[in-house]
């Protein structure tokens, strides 16, 4: 009886644990995939656990993620993958198997803070055979063709609190003779330049200057193509809204951690008057020098960034606010 | 049972009723009331809300850093809120008292202890608390007489 | 008058109760349970989630540990607990050369006799309050309450080496000077069934051991034992006893809270332990129930400066304020009455025997508020010790959910007024026992009974 005790005791601390870690190890199986392990933690905290990971293009990944403190999402940009929620202290898996060679940003994709966006890391998928097809490098964008400054843009004192609306705009019968738009391309028109045309378009010299920004208004909203604003508009609120707030009015709950400079207004026409759509989609890709704007290049696809800008422009123009047309 | 047991038991049970029990001379009230309530870690802001018996609540949630929850004691009511965005829950307050507003989404290391309170008029607050603690004392006092009652038996 | 002997229902009249109780297996195999628990939350808290609501070190010290501890073991069965508690079990095998020695008359290690000046409370209230300060980390941070077992463990094997018995239990450990004080108000007790067999027992087996058990763990003298605060019902005295002259009895309620041949049955440094206990409660119930954010980040930012104004009070309060205004309660009744019999110190003394019933409904207050709205992540952890995604009873995915919300506030309520009822008739009947006049009781009494009352509804202000 002597041995009893120790054998019981054995049993319990080491036996236990063992067939508990063998019966869960036999259950998460194994496969050829090569297996990621990564703890999400909020950017303060160090962020992702890994910040570079290297795979091999056509080799299946199996990543196994949680998060160490609050709710974070895990996504794969340009990879068509669906977000995943991680909630703290639950595990989720996922597969992916890269199929071109190239780097890979993984992002965060619910808030977890104001530096939620730096929360990034990249995939270096390798083809040491070289025999998948390199992927086409994506095009410079428009505002580095153009060679436009996205950076320094002035504010028209004038225009602060003028509240444009597409809606009073839209009066029948009322058109500009001439055009408004920029010659070289209708993206580079800024609402203040289209808004001088107009001023001295000959048809329309019976309408004071606030009625002339709603017919421009009406003008520019009615070339928005409605499907894009709404996909733009969705995109916005999971990604933008906890900043620029949820009308766009630069409100937002992380706006506070923000103000110098101040995150930026889509409702403030002194302010969007000097914009265009190749600033405001060069703003997007390449992120706010100097503010926390985050960069967008990596992470959204051309369409999804053209459907955010003319969602901006909804908003801004259209007097509906935030409301899907 | 001796009469001075049965009078403390009685007494017992009133202070128990003064603490919690619904009230019951009340009017319900109508009428909306929209309670706007942020989250961040680790509070609800405002941490305290008040209102009356009958009426309808209307809570929206939004966060200000992270995801938050809310779960609210005694009506079974839960919002989950993503920062930025708002979430909404409508409720009749029929149930009177006071009501704690948990975090229902874990937050970080102090989440558990993420409270908040709904108070339903007429709570009675500090009236119901001076009221059950005199009566508890009341029914020690009495109860003592029941030991007397045995010592002379 | 409370007397030494048994009184109540005895339980080990039952004889297969007895020998259940004799046997070594039945404890020895609860408190190697216990231990392996113990060690596995070490474990989780060292190696598995920083998410304390994922980590068994959390859920199951934190959550259900100490619900049960609060909720029935210390109201039931007093220190039922010390008598599986895995916490010394290492240490007490080194000292008995054996995982189940029974011969109580060889034991090793120095076998220092404990410091005579420091056999009291004080050292256990100072380690309650030091971990008290720190109490909104540990009860968050796994790795934390890792840290803090695996050194009580250490401290306690190291304390067996060099002292004799279980001195780490009876001075030092922590949790033991609260289940101590308030196992005086629990029905379960260990009592010899006369005294005078003890008396003129000639070899005092259960004291110094035999070959059939160890001489008591705990010091203490079972002859003479007529309270719960220092018997760790280890039951080695039911297995030494020569004359079958010790049992184990549910004895009347608060049978150990009655003043003891006149004196008041708290001593000063057991009097303290009440302050410092009514104090945690309160303390704990605003901090971790109560809407104030401020208080909930200056606990838990240890080192900033709200964290040290937050210690600061809750040291002012624990040590000044709540025995000075007993004090104060105490020198008034004793103006009133005129300078009874025993004094202000002796006033003092009895007013505090409220302190037992009112601490303890106070903390079974905030257990079961604790507990039924976190209960559910015990389940859900049980399934995934570590946080490592595990599922071993089907149990991981359950989400978080309070249960009976609307039901446990009466539950506390419940707790509360009977803890407050209780106090006062506790105290009245102290003073009506040791004071001279009914009329001088009285007055001697009632300043400490208003306090009680208020201090009562402090308490249901913070909990309910």
């Amino acid at each position: 009886m002597k041995w009893f005790p120790r054998l019981l005791l054995a049993a319990l601390l080491v036996g236990v644990p063992a067939a508990a870690l063998w019966s869960q190890a036999a259950r998460s199986g194994a496969d050829a995939a090569q297996v990621v392990t990564l703890h999400a933690r909020m950017p303060e905290q160090g962020g992702w656990s890994l910040d570079e990971i290297r795979a091999e293009v056509g080799q299946e990944m199996r990543f196994r993620l949680t998060s160490d403190d609050v709710v974070h999402g895990f996504a794969i940009a340009r990879s068509g993958m669906e977000p995943i929620s991680l909630e703290p202290g639950r595990w989720r898996e996922v597969r992916w198997r890269p199929q071109a060679p190239g780097e890979y940003t993984f992002y965060c994709t619910r808030w977890c803070g104001p530096n939620h966006w730096r929360m990034t890391g990249t995939i270096i998928v390798v083809d040491p055979q070289g025999i998948y097809p390199t992927s086409t490098a994506a095009p410079p964008p428009r505002f580095v063709r153009y060679g436009v400054d996205i950076d320094s843009r002035e504010a028209i004192e004038r225009l602060t609190g003028v509240r444009p609306s597409a809606q009073r705009g839209a009066v029948p019968g009322l058109a500009p003779q001439g055009a408004w738009l920029d010659p070289k391309d209708p993206d580079l028109t800024t609402p203040i330049e289209a808004w001088n045309r107009l001023r001295a378009d000959p048809a329309l010299t019976a309408l004071d200057d606030a009625a002339l920004w709603d017919l421009l208004a009406y003008l520019w909203t009615d070339r928005l193509d409605r499907d894009q604003v709404r996909r733009g508009l969705e995109t916005f609120q999971a990604n933008c809204a906890a900043c620029h707030g949820p009308q766009g009015g630069g409100d937002g709950v992380m706006a506070e951690a923000f103000a110098d400079p101040p995150v930026a207004s889509f409702t403030d026409l002194a302010r969007m008057a000097t914009a265009s759509t190749v600033v405001l989609e060069g703003k997007i890709l390449r992120g706010g020098m100097g503010t926390g704007m985050p960069y967008w290049g990596s992470i959204l696809e051309p369409a999804q960034v053209d459907a955010l800008v003319q969602a901006i422009w909804w908003m801004a123009l259209s007097g509906e606010g935030s409301q899907a047309p | 049972m001796s009469l001075p047991r049965a009078a403390s038991l009685t007494l017992l049970a009133l202070a128990l009723a003064a603490l919690v029990a619904p009230w019951p001379f009340t009017s319900p009230a109508v009428g909306e009331r929209v309670v706007r309530l942020t989250a961040r870690q680790f509070a609800f802001d405002p941490p305290q809300v008040e209102v009356a018996q009958g009426e309808r609540v209307v809570l929206e949630l939004t966060s200000a850093d992270v995801v938050h929850g809310l779960y609210l004691d005694g009506y079974d009511i839960e919002l989950k809120v993503d920062p930025g965005q708002r979430a909404r829950a409508s409720f009749i307050a029929d149930q009177v008292g006071t009501f704690r507003m948990r975090c229902s989404v874990t937050c970080g290391p102090l989440h558990p202890f993420m409270i908040g309170e709904l108070k339903v008029r007429p709570a009675g607050g500090g009236a119901r608390i001076l009221l059950g603690a005199s009566l508890a004392t009341l029914a020690g006092l009495v109860g003592l007489r029941d030991d007397d009652e045995a010592l002379r038996d | 008058m409370k007397r030494s002997g048994t009184e109540g229902f005895e339980l080990t009249a039952r004889p297969w109760l007895r020998r259940l109780l004799v046997s070594r297996w039945p404890q020895w195999s609860l408190m190697a349970v216990a231990l392996a628990f113990f060690a596995y939350v070490v474990l989780a808290g060292f190696f598995g989630t920083p998410v304390g609501n994922r980590n068994i070190a959390i859920t199951l010290v934190w959550i259900a540990w100490w619900a049960a501890l609060v909720l029935v073991l210390v109201p039931v069965g007093g220190r039922l607990w010390c008598s599986i508690c895995p916490i010394p079990a290492p240490g007490e095998w080194l000292q008995r050369g054996g995982l189940m020695a029974s011969d109580g008359r060889r034991t090793r290690g120095l076998k220092r006799r404990w410091p005579r000046r420091l056999r009291s409370l004080w050292l256990q209230n100072a380690g309650f309050l030091a971990l008290a300060l720190f109490s909104a980390v540990i009860l968050t941070t796994p790795r934390v309450t890792a840290w803090v077992l695996l050194g009580l463990v250490l401290l306690a094997v190291a304390v067996s080496l060099v002292f004799e018995r279980r001195a780490f239990c009876r001075y030092l450990c922590p949790v033991g000077g609260f289940i101590g004080i308030y196992a005086l108000a629990a029905p379960l007790a260990l009592r010899v069934r006369d005294p005078d067999v003890c008396r003129t027992h000639p070899t005092k087996d259960c004291y110094r051991g035999n070959a059939q058990g160890f001489g008591c763990p705990w010091m203490t003298y079972p002859g003479t034992l007529d309270r719960n605060a220092d018997c760790g019902l280890c039951l080695e005295c039911l297995r030494t006893c020569p004359l079958d002259n010790v049992t184990v009895v549910l004895q009347p309620l608060g049978a150990d809270l009655g003043p003891r041949r006149g004196r008041p049955p708290l001593s000063i440094d057991e009097a303290y332990k009440g302050f410092i206990l009514l104090a945690a409660a309160l303390v704990y119930g605003a901090v971790m129930m109560g809407p104030w954010s401020a208080l909930k980040d200056a606990a838990f930012q240890v080192g900033s400066g709200p964290w040290f104004l937050y210690a600061a009070g809750l040291l002012l309060l624990a040590l000044l304020l709540l025995p000075g205004l007993y004090l104060l309660a105490a020198w008034i009744g004793d103006r009133l009455a005129r300078r009874p019999a025993g004094g202000l110190r002796r006033g003092f003394l009895l007013a505090a025997t409220g302190l037992i019933p009112l601490g303890l409904g106070g903390w079974i207050a905030f257990s079961l508020g604790f507990l039924f709205a976190n209960g559910s992540y015990v389940l859900s952890t049980l399934s995934d010790p570590l946080g490592w995604g595990w599922d071993l009873l089907g149990t991981a995915g359950l989400a978080w959910r309070p249960a009976l919300t609307g039901l446990v506030p009466a539950l506390q309520g419940a707790a509360l007024v009977a803890g407050l009822a209780w106090a006062t008739r506790l105290t009245s009947r102290a003073f009506a026992e040791t004071t001279e006049s009914r009329r001088a009781a009285l007055r001697r009494a009632a300043p400490v009974l208003l306090l009680q009352a208020a201090l009562g509804a402090a308490l249901m202000g913070v909990m309910l």
